[in-house]
Parts: C-alpha cells; structure tokens; sequence
C-alpha cells in the first residue's frame, strides 16, 4: 500500500512538471533577438557592410558563416574595401585568401586581448588583434555577439602577407642565397600518401600509381628554420650577392676536401653561412639588438646601417642586408670531446676497468677512468665527426683522484689521500686504429705526467698539449693512451675529464 | 536436497509476497552471536581486523610523513592535503579525522570481548586465545599510539560499541594526553599474556599466495620497545629491540636476520647499495634492479632476503582484488600524483657522499626518480606498472629491521652506550668500531664486552673459529655505501688524559641523537616513521624548535615562505596536534 502511494505521488508530480512546462519555454527563451541570426545574416542586413556580404557569397565563406560553429569576424566596411586593389578582387584565388584574413575560428572579444592575442585566421595566416585594432585596422564596432560568434567591423582592409619563405622566392634581392637555399630542396616519396594500385606478385611489394606520394622537402626548412611555416616566429636575414660572395669566401678555407672537390667546398661553406642567417623570434628595427643567437648558437651581427630592406611577413620579419661580419671564433667554436663519451677501446676485453665516475668537478658531471688493465698502451678511442680544415689548439683537462675502492681505505679523509703520478699521452690519427710505430700516427703529443692531486679538484687547469693541423674536412680519430708499462696498477691508469680543440685564425 | 527445496520455497514467497521480499534476511552473513563459534571463527576475525586495518594505509603516510618534513604536495594536491603540509588543518580537513582509527579500534574491542567469551566457553585452547588475543590488543594498543601522536588529548575506550554509529558516546570516555597514553599503553601491554609471534604450528602462521601470513601481524615487541623508548624507559626499550634482533627468521641464518649485514660483493645479492666488484667507481656499474640491492626490498617477493629485513608488510595485491592506495598518491602516470618529495629530503640525498667519491646518496635516488620532469616517490609503487594501470599491486611498508637498528641506537644512545649507537649507524658496525689495532687476539677484540641486551659480537675468523651473530653487521651508514659520519671528539671529551673522559654527555647525546634522526630521513623516508621521530624527541629534549625549525626548512625550500614562518610559530608554541572532531 505504501509503495502505491509513492507511485501516486510520483506520477502526481511529473503531472505538475508537464502543465508548467510552457513557462519554462518562455523563461528559457532567448531575451536577445540578435542570438537568433547566424554571422551572416548579420552581415548582410548591415548596408555598410554590402560590399564585404557579397565578397563572402563570392569565395563560398557565407556558407561557412552560416554554419553552427563558432567564428569571429573583422569586417572591414564598404570604404575600406573600396581601396583593395582590383588585382586582389578580380582574382578568386586571391580574394579568397583576403577575405580569409579577416575570420578565425572561436569567439574574440576586445577583452579577449590583453593586451594582444595572435590569432590563427581561417585561411592559415596568423594576426594579432590588439582589442582596438587588428594588426593596424582600426575597430569601428566592436562585440555584436550573434548565434554562431563575434562580429567586428574595422577601418582597414586586412591584406594577407606572404610568409618569409614566399617572400624570398619572389625577391630579387638575394639570388644567390635564394639559388643555394632553393638547391637544397628535394623530392621525397611517402607511401602513405601515395595511391597503390597493386602488389608485386614476385616480390609482394606495393605498386604505386607513379607521381603520386610525392613530397617537396627542403633541407634548409627542416634542419634550421621552417620560414614556410605560417606558425614559425622568426627574424630572416637575406645577404645581397656582394656580402654573400664575401662570406662564403671566408668560409671556404676551413672546407678543404681531400680531392679538391669545389663543389663539395661550396655546398659545406655555403650551409656554414645560411643556416645562421635565420634566429628564433621577430626582432623589429625598433627593438633590434647589435647581436642575435641562431638555433646553432652562432652569434649574428645585426648592423643596422647595413640593412637596406625590412619586410614584415606574416610568420616574422625579413632583412636585407649589405654586410654581415661574423667572427670566424663564433662561426667556428671550440671542439669539447667530453672523456665519458669514448667511440671505443683497444681491448673489448676490458669492461670491469672501464669506469664512467660521477664528479662534482667534472665537466660535463662525469669522467672517465680505466683502472687495473695491465696493458701496455692501452687506450681509449673518441671520435670528431666532420672536422673543419683548419688549425687546432689542443688541451686536455685530467685529475688524478683515484679513491681506492677496498672498504678499509675507502673511509679514509680526505679520500685523495696517498696517489702516485702517472703518465699518459694524446694522439690524433686518421685510422680508428692507434698502433704505437711506424706508420707514424698524424700527431703524437708525447707522454705527460698527470701528477695526483694535492688540492680541491676543481682548482685542476686545462693543460694545454701543442698545436694540430688538419689539412682536409674530414672525420678525425683522438687516443687517449696509457703508459707503456703493464705493471703495477698505479704506473698505467687512463683518467679523462675532457679534450679540447680550439680553432687557430 | 532439503536446502534446495528450502531456497526454492523462498523463491516463491518472495515473488508472491513484497513485504516478505524486502525484509528478507541475509544468507551471506552473519548475526554477531553466530561468528564465534570455534578457533577458525576467531582466525577470521583477526584476518577481518588487518583486512580493516588497510585501509588505512593510506591516511597512516599522509599522517605522518606529510605532517614531517620530508614530503610535500604537489600542484595536483586538494586544499585538505595542503592544510596538512603547511600545519593549518581546519576541523573539516577529512585527513584530521580520527575517526577511521577509533572505527577499527571499536572493531578491536569487539573482537576482544569475543575472544574473552570464547575463552571461557572453551571454544579456544589457552594457547590459542594468548596469541590471537594478544595481537589484537597490541594492534589496538599501536592504534592508540597513533591517535595519541596526532591528535594529543584523546578519548580512552576498551568497551566495545555496538556501532560506528556511537562514537558520539566517546564523550563519557576518560581522555588521555600522549604521555598518559603511553603509560597506559605500556600497562596494558606488559600484561598482555603473549608477546611472542604466532607460534609455528598455529593456523595464522602459514604461507598463502607466496605471502608468510606472520609478517600480517604486529611485532609486539618492537611495539613495545617503542613504547618504552616514548616514555624513556632507554634500557627497556632496547632489550625489547634487541630480543627482534634475535629473533630466528624461517630459511635465514642467524647472521643475516635483521643484521643489517653487509654487501655481498661478489654476487651482489642483498640489499645494499652496490656497485659491480671492482668497478665501484663506474656509474654504469651501479646495481639496479629487482632481485639485488638495496632497491629491490621494496620489490622483490617474499623469499629469505625480504624476510632478512622486513618484520611487519601487508600486501595489496591485484590477484585478489586489493588495490595499492599509494598509486594514486604518488604515481604520476596513472596516478593522481597528489604528494612529491620535499626539495628539503632531496637537498639532504644530494649532500651526502658515498664512498666511491659520488656526491649524492644513491638511497634517494631510489626512493624516489624524475619521471616526466617530476620527482615521484617510487618505493611504495615498485611494484606497479602504468601500463597495467588497473593492477595495483603493492605493499604497505611498516616495519624493517633499519627503522629497528635505528630504534635501538637511539634507545642505547640514550642509555648511555653512544659508542654502541654509533656502530649501528657507521660503517663497517660492530666489526670496524670494535676493531683495536693495537689488539691482534681476537678473543680480546670485536666485541662490545657490555651485559645484555648490549652484548654484540662481529668475530669471523677461522683459527681459532669464530663465526658470531654480527659478523656481517655493518651499520646502517655502511650498508648504504655512503662515508662515515665524524665527531668532533674535543667537544666532548677530555682529551689531554687517557684515557679520554667523557665530560659533556648530554651535548654528545644530542649530537649522535641528530644524527640518527637524519640517517632515519635518509633510510625510511615515505615508510610512515617520520613524524612520530620528530615528535619523540622534541617531546624528549623539550625543545618545540626542532621540530618547528625541520618543517619550517621545509617549507621554506618549497618556497612557501609565509606557510614557513605559520608553521614555525604554531610548532614552536607546542601545538604539535590536529583538532579532534568527531561526528
């Protein structure tokens, strides 16, 4: 009886809830009329907006605006687009891109800018909208919230830039930057964007329908900065032909191939200079310091009375410029080959001697230590990939600190304490093989005694060894060597912290 | 046949009848007066008491670790886990709640009473009921303590309530401070008529899905010992701890059971920290994995070398359905990633030495790892794979003969034995700190010489034969491949007479004191023992300041400056406790 109750007054109450259900429609009922129309019927009952509504019918995009997502729109006025050119608005494709430049996707209020927000715009390009302006086209009015999104209408026509990668194929004002960037673009083929038309019956292959899956790379882009990247911020400098030639012939020395090949020169001094001509963030005239830092650490002398044009881009700036004095120190800096990084050994055998040591001292946190081998010459191999043809420098850094490692003496203090000198020697070669004898190994710095340390380990100097040159671009191979005794222990340890090659001008 | 027909006919009065249908009684349990019936009734009730007890795991590390100074929250933590860190619990804050301790010591006392009737209506042997009534009191008794610790004046019931539902009735209890508590505590416990574990033969000694059921249950006299070490009762403390340390494991040789024995450098099969023999100086050397050093006790099964260490761990483990509450405190990926390790404790790792000349202490880096970016605490979650993330295997970690060494030193130390204290703490323990050069008979030698319970012998020699219990002792400090720690002598002790005297105790005291409490950071830290350390001896030197100058270091290098200086004022006032709220 109880449960019928609850039944009674359940079903009484849903009764109740279905008789007020008209007011609630009018208490739910937009207040707002403006929220009933979509962006475009906004517009286009807006006379002076006339000319950009039929622009909008024109490029397709008032189909766009009619749908449910969310948009903001700049809409520049009737006497703005009167000044377009008719170049841009005789064009579908290009009025298309302009009328794109003034639509995002998502809602942008003026407050939605604080104080400036970049924007990506429907037709890629990205803007800057300042709350009172975007970029530099004054708001007229401002927040008309309709069904779908904001509505702003501007002063200006919004004309959409080039990138900086656009910019430079259409410049005259480098070709020879422009001729070598453009020589490293190629063709790479993707299967997966591809069209398979078969399979090898021999080989079970695909077979791909020919033309198709091919994509256009370009080293350039991918390996220092995608200028053609509408999302990339960047400063891009363009050397004219003079400063470029200069340049590259400063460069061209320390590329020196075994052959003499002056292509090979060329194509290595010529990606030494360009892949430092472009640096993260858009540096303006206005705030443009004396030195940038490119994504290789190169400083760039920026000399203002050397720029001859300056191009806003839609993804940053472009330079131009007439001189361009890199320091051949930064273009070129010094060679760290850190100890605890080895290629490999003379011996494979020798694992348990081999010791990668945590110190505090050390560069890099670590060194590297062989122990207890008892071989003669033994030694510990690095490797320099791609070498410049130059002349070198050579320092190491070594710290005979040797804690003994049997538990009674380990507790010793401080742990440094009774160490015996030692010798061992740099030699630089060509082979991956060091043999000590003839044929004669391309240098060979000679024994150095490496003395036990008395002080505080990092008070332990680079010590400088002799100077190296090298006379081809080229891979280079470093030794560390032991001494030539096999016994005792304390007689032929290897200890390194770090070698280091600094160039010679 | 009768049953079926029974349930059938249930059936069918059900479908007919609604009334019937929703008073129906329940067939899959029991009415109190049918649960205590026999010894296996009485075993289910002490598993039905720890499988209670975990699930408090969770609210025992954020207690006590939280509230100390090793741990600190993270972004993702909720304001009640910040009230906790900074020492500003509102009486809201659900993890200032005592309430889930007195619901399972409510449980205890029921259970308790039970065994008592049982007893007398001789439905459990003497020796059955010693055991089974023991733990249970003792695991009250612990709960007691824990209460007592964090909430300081609280209620005092050894009556069962009917419910959870009465813990209002509490009010009419006598209310204890944290001394009081101890007092008490020890009385009860020292009465208790077991404080052995449960013996070999008994039914909650066995081996069930590779878990030893004897590690479940707590090890009074550990328990005790921390009792007495509470209420500075240094020399019984100590012969309670001592009496652990001899305690014979099952499949473990008397030298390795809770020994804190030494690296076995050839096999590199223990739990100490541990480089490849005669690589020690090579990094990549370093023993790193599940089954050897130091790392893998808080992952390796149950085999002898986790029962060598571990005296009390209870399992969460997936097969049956549990789920490992630390997955979600501390795991980044998978977890929620609530709690992270206090820039502090990672200051105090890194400021260590090891005896390869590596300046960082490799404990911390096992206890917790930069994953993600994020320092995450990993040793409770060893065990737990983020791409399983619904298998939450793990453990709660409560007891390990370091935090008992420790203990001990710290109960020695205070009886007056400092150099004994401080062979459990350095290297080489009892073998190198007992070790006269000038002596060569080893009769003579590598023994502490003391009486009970500070008689330690380390000799390990074949002619003539010794192999003693502390031969392969080797201090907490050695077993953890850092150096030594020193003292400056001249501070303590007239040196210009020899022998030397000893002539300001109570400063080396404090000294050798300070110490352990850090070696306790470096060892246990996220093991649940840290506030209840800190409290001890605050409490023991009556000096607020060191526990109100530890958190505020913490919170300081977290960069809450204004949190640091609350914090300090308010432990420094000795308001050490959480508001007791009860509804």
């Amino acid at each position: 009886m109880i449960r019928f109750k609850n039944y009674m007054l359940t079903a009484l109450s849903l009764i109740v809830i279905t008789v007020g259900c008209n007011e609630w429609d009018e208490h739910n009922k937009p207040s707002h009329e403006a929220l009933n129309e979509t962006l475009f019927q906004a517009i286009k009952k807006t006379p002076e907006l006339s000319q950009f509504s039929e622009y909008l019918v024109a490029t397709g995009y008032d189909q766009v605006l009619a749908s449910s997502r969310s948009f903001t729109v700049w809409a520049p006025d009737n006497q703005a687009l009167a000044t377009v050119s008719a170049d841009i608005t005789g064009d579908a494709e290009k009025l298309k891109l302009f009328i794109g430049n003034h639509i995002s996707y998502q809602e942008y209020f003026t407050e939605s800018a604080n104080p400036s927000v970049r924007i990506k715009m429907i037709n890629g390009k990205n803007l800057t909208w300042y709350g009172n302006r975007l970029e530099s086209a004054g708001v007229v009015s401002a927040n008309e919230y309709v069904r779908n999104g904001v509505l702003h209408v501007i002063n200006e026509p919004v004309i959409p830039r080039q990138n900086s990668w656009e910019l430079l194929l259409a410049s005259s004002a480098g070709p020879k930057q422009l001729a070598y960037l453009q020589s490293l673009t190629y063709q790479d083929f993707v299967d997966s964007l591809a069209t398979q038309t078969g399979v090898d019956p021999n080989t079970g292959k695909p077979i791909y329908e020919p033309g198709t899956g091919i994509v256009t790379r370009n080293r350039f882009l991918e390996e220092a900065i995608d200028i053609s990247n509408e999302d990339s911020l960047h400063t891009f400098i363009i050397l004219d032909d003079n400063t470029f030639n200069t340049e590259f012939t400063r460069l061209k020395p320390y590329f020196t191939t075994k052959t003499g090949n002056q292509d090979s020169t060329a194509r290595l001094a010529s990606w030494h200079l360009a892949k430092d001509l472009v640096v993260r963030g858009v540096f303006t005239p206005d705030a443009l310091p004396d030195t940038l830092v490119s994504k290789f650490g190169v400083k760039v002398p920026m000399d203002k009375s050397a720029i001859l044009e300056t191009h806003l881009t839609s993804n940053g700036i472009v330079y131009v410029m007439k001189a361009m004095n890199f320091r051949l120190k930064d273009k070129f800096p010094p060679i760290i080959v850190q100890g605890e990084l080895p290629d490999g050994f003379s011996r494979t055998d020798k694992n348990v001697n081999i010791h990668y040591r945590y110190r505090d001292w050390a560069s890099g946190g670590a060194d590297l230590r062989v122990w207890n081998h008892g071989i003669a010459q033994f030694n510990v191999r690095y490797k320099i990939d791609r070498l410049y043809s130059m002349s070198y420098k050579v320092y190491w850094r070594t710290v005979n600190d040797f804690v003994d490692t049997t538990y009674t003496n380990a507790t010793a203090n401080p742990p440094y304490a009774h160490l015996d000198a030692f010798q061992q020697k740099l030699v630089i070669d060509l082979k991956s093989i060091y043999v000590s004898g003839a044929p004669a190994p391309q240098k060979d710095f000679n024994y150095v005694k490496v003395n036990a340390l008395k002080a505080n380990p990092a008070n332990n100097r680079l010590k400088y060894l002799g100077d190296y040159k090298l006379d081809n671009y080229r891979s280079l191979y470093l030794f560390v060597v032991a001494g030539t005794a096999t016994s005792p222990n304390t007689l032929n340890p290897i200890e390194i912290d770090y070698i280091k090659l600094v160039p010679i001008f | 046949m009768l049953a079926t027909a029974v349930i059938a006919g249930g059936t069918f009065v059900g479908v007919t009848s609604c009334e019937d249908m929703l008073d129906s009684k329940p067939d899959k349990a029991l009415e109190p007066k049918q649960a205590y019936r026999n010894r296996f009734d009485a075993d289910a009730a002490v598993i039905g008491v720890y499988g209670k007890f975990l699930g408090l795991a969770k609210h025992y590390i954020v207690l006590n670790e939280l509230r100390a100074d090793l741990m600190d929250v993270t972004a993702n933590a909720d304001v009640n886990l910040q009230q906790i860190s900074y020492h500003q619990a509102s009486d809201q804050n659900p993890y200032a709640s005592p309430k889930p301790f007195y619901e399972l010591i409510l449980y205890c006392n029921d259970v308790l009473r039970n065994f008592d009737i049982m007893f007398a209506d001789s439905k459990l042997l003497q020796a059955e009921y010693n055991e089974r009534y023991s733990d249970i009191a003792t695991l009250r008794c612990w709960l007691y303590l824990q209460v007592a610790i964090h909430w300081g004046q609280v209620p005092y019931v050894t009556e069962p309530l009917a419910s959870v539902d009465d813990l209002k009735d509490l009010e009419g209890a006598p209310v204890l401070g944290l001394q009081e508590m101890v007092r008490e505590l020890i009385a009860v416990m020292e009465k208790l008529p077991s404080h052995e574990l449960y013996a070999l033969n008994s039914t909650l000694n066995a081996n069930i899905d590779g878990y030893s059921t004897n590690l479940f249950f707590i090890n009074k006299k550990f328990f005790l010992g921390d009792l007495y070490l509470w209420n500075g009762d240094y020399l019984k403390a100590a012969m309670q701890y001592k009496d652990v340390m001899m305690t014979p494991v099952s499949g473990v040789a008397i030298y390795d059971s809770y020994k804190v024995k030494y690296a076995d450098v050839a096999s590199n099969d223990d739990l100490a920290i541990g480089y490849i023999r005669d690589k020690e100086q090579d990094y990549k050397s370093l023993i790193n994995n599940n089954t050897q050093g130091w790392k893998s006790m808080f992952i390796r099964p149950q085999d002898p070398l986790f029962n060598s260490e571990w005296i009390w761990v209870l399992p969460f483990d997936s097969r049956f359905k549990q789920s490992s509450p630390f997955v979600d405190l501390f795991s980044n990926s998978g977890g929620k990633y609530l709690v992270r390790p206090a820039q502090l404790a990672m200051d105090q790792w890194n400021a260590q030495v090891q005896r390869n000349g590596f300046t960082f202490d490799q404990r911390g880096r096992f206890t917790y790892a930069m994953e993600g970016g994020q320092p995450v605490i990993k040793k409770h979650i060893y065990n737990y794979d983020p791409l399983l993330p619904l298998q939450r295997t793990g453990k709660w970690f409560l007891g390990r003969a370091a935090l008992l060494h420790l203990r001990f030193a710290e109960a020695a130390n205070r009886d007056d034995h400092s150099k004994v204290a401080w062979a459990f703490l350095n290297p080489g323990g009892i073998r190198v700190t007992y070790d006269d050069p000038a002596i060569t008979d080893v009769t003579k030698e590598l023994d502490t010489f003391l009486p009970y319970p500070y008689n330690f012998a380390a000799r390990s020699t074949n002619v003539p034969f010794f192999r003693d219990d502390w031969h392969r002792h080797d201090g907490i400090r050695g077993r953890a491949y850092v150096t030594a720690l020193t003292l400056d002598s001249v501070k303590y002790f007239n040196m210009s007479v020899k022998p030397r005297v000893l002539t300001n105790a109570e400063a080396l005291k404090r000294d050798i004191e300070d110490k352990l409490i850090m070696e306790g950071a470096l060892e246990l830290a996220y093991e649940g023992n840290r506030w209840a350390d800190l409290l001890r001896v605050a409490i023991r030197r009556n000096d607020p300041s060191f526990i109100a100058a530890k958190i505020h270091d913490k919170l300081q290098k977290a960069g809450k400056t204004a949190e640091a200086s609350q914090a300090k004022a308010r432990l420094e006032a000795g308001d050490w406790f959480l508001p007791f709220r009860m509804e």
